[in-house]
């Protein structure tokens, strides 16, 4: 690489600087990503993905499916992820584990119980980030972030 | 002495994981201009881009024990960063999905981030300007290569889903184009502007 061309990508990041830094509200939010650590759960392994397999499984223009499997030891957790527009929705099935499920968001969580057979459903969740954790024996399970 | 700014990576992946905020703060005030820059260049709108880089850095939160190689963490967090851009734009559903990041080129700017009023000198804003007439490949590289640090292109590849032996010759393509759209611009902008007085 040239000096010219060092001289004019400097110019060029001076420029971003001043015209496009990113906003600092979205600095304090990185560095208060922190506080979603959970020492307390284990990371369940996401072992399949559909969108990784095989184009989005569209039913529409603005609806999404998309299935998920995480599995730790004998725990599993299936998800059916449902988005239509801006509204996202779970049917999920739970191998392993009983009790209450819990949707975490960046914004909240919220809890339904799990069915005798294993199932969920969590209706009406905003689009964006979310994951799932179910108690196991002593500990928690929880899922990896998922973007609908 | 020090090989590589990103040497106490691990060091500092480790302290975060045992929940050491200033160790957290440090890595995030290290790679958060990266992290925006990436999101800038898939022209995601400042709301958007904002989703992007919390959530490489909320994936991150949760793989903070598990970077395989903390001396290429940048790179990590760029490769996801793309995902997270990719993942948006799919969402927003702005190109048919399973689609090739090729096709964002026929994107339309939702939002130029061009803000001219805040540059004060008028060959940095032609500057500016000038990136808009470039590919969208070569807007896209160069508005990742303005993040500061500077980026090593093994990130500017991660970012890019590129191989890194191609980022120095596109560097060099891409700056030879928008040198060639600044002249292109002053010819046409000095003729413009005959009988204007300039300071």
């Amino acid at each position: 690489m040239t000096e010219d061309e060092d001289d004019l990508v400097g110019r060029l990041r001076a420029i971003a600087v001043r015209v496009d830094p990113p906003p600092e509200v979205v600095a304090e939010l990185a560095r208060a990503a922190l506080s979603t650590r959970r020492i307390d759960a284990v990371l369940a392994e996401l072992v399949q993905d559909s969108t990784t397999e095989m184009p989005a499984l569209a039913r529409g223009a603005d609806e999404q499916l998309r299935l998920l499997s995480f599995e730790h030891g004998t725990v599993s957790i299936e998800l059916q992820v449902h988005s239509t527009g801006d509204t996202v929705s779970i049917r999920g099935l739970v191998g392993g584990a009983t009790g209450d499920v819990t949707v975490e968001t960046p914004g909240g969580s919220r809890s339904t119980p799990i069915d005798d057979e294993g199932w969920f459903t969590v209706d009406g969740l905003a689009a964006g980030l979310l994951r799932l954790r179910v108690p196991a024996g002593d500990t928690t399970v929880t899922t990896s972030w998922i973007t609908p | 002495m020090l090989g590589s700014p990103d040497n106490d990576n691990a060091d500092l992946l480790a302290r975060a994981a045992a929940g050491d905020q200033v160790a957290w703060n440090t890595l995030v005030d290290r790679h958060n201009s990266l992290l925006w820059s990436i999101a800038r260049s898939f022209r995601l709108d400042v709301a958007d881009a904002a989703d992007a880089v919390q959530n490489t850095w909320l994936r991150l939160v949760e793989n903070l024990d598990r970077i395989a190689d903390p001396e290429r963490l940048a790179s990590w967090l760029g490769t996801t960063a793309r995902r997270e851009c990719l993942q948006l734009i799919r969402r927003a559903g702005r190109r048919p999905t399973g689609g090739t990041p090729e096709l964002l080129a026929e994107l339309p700017d939702p939002a130029p981030p061009l803000d001219a009023a805040l540059l004060l000198d008028e060959r940095d804003a032609a500057l500016w300007r000038a990136l808009e007439g470039l590919s969208e490949r070569c807007r896209q590289l160069l508005r990742i290569l303005m993040a500061s640090p500077p980026p090593r292109y093994a990130e500017v590849a991660a970012a890019l889903g590129m191989a890194v032996g191609t980022i120095g010759p596109a560097r060099q393509r891409c700056l030879e184009s928008l040198r060639q759209v600044v002249a292109a611009d002053n010819l046409l902008g000095d003729r413009a502007s005959t009988g204007r007085e300039r300071p």
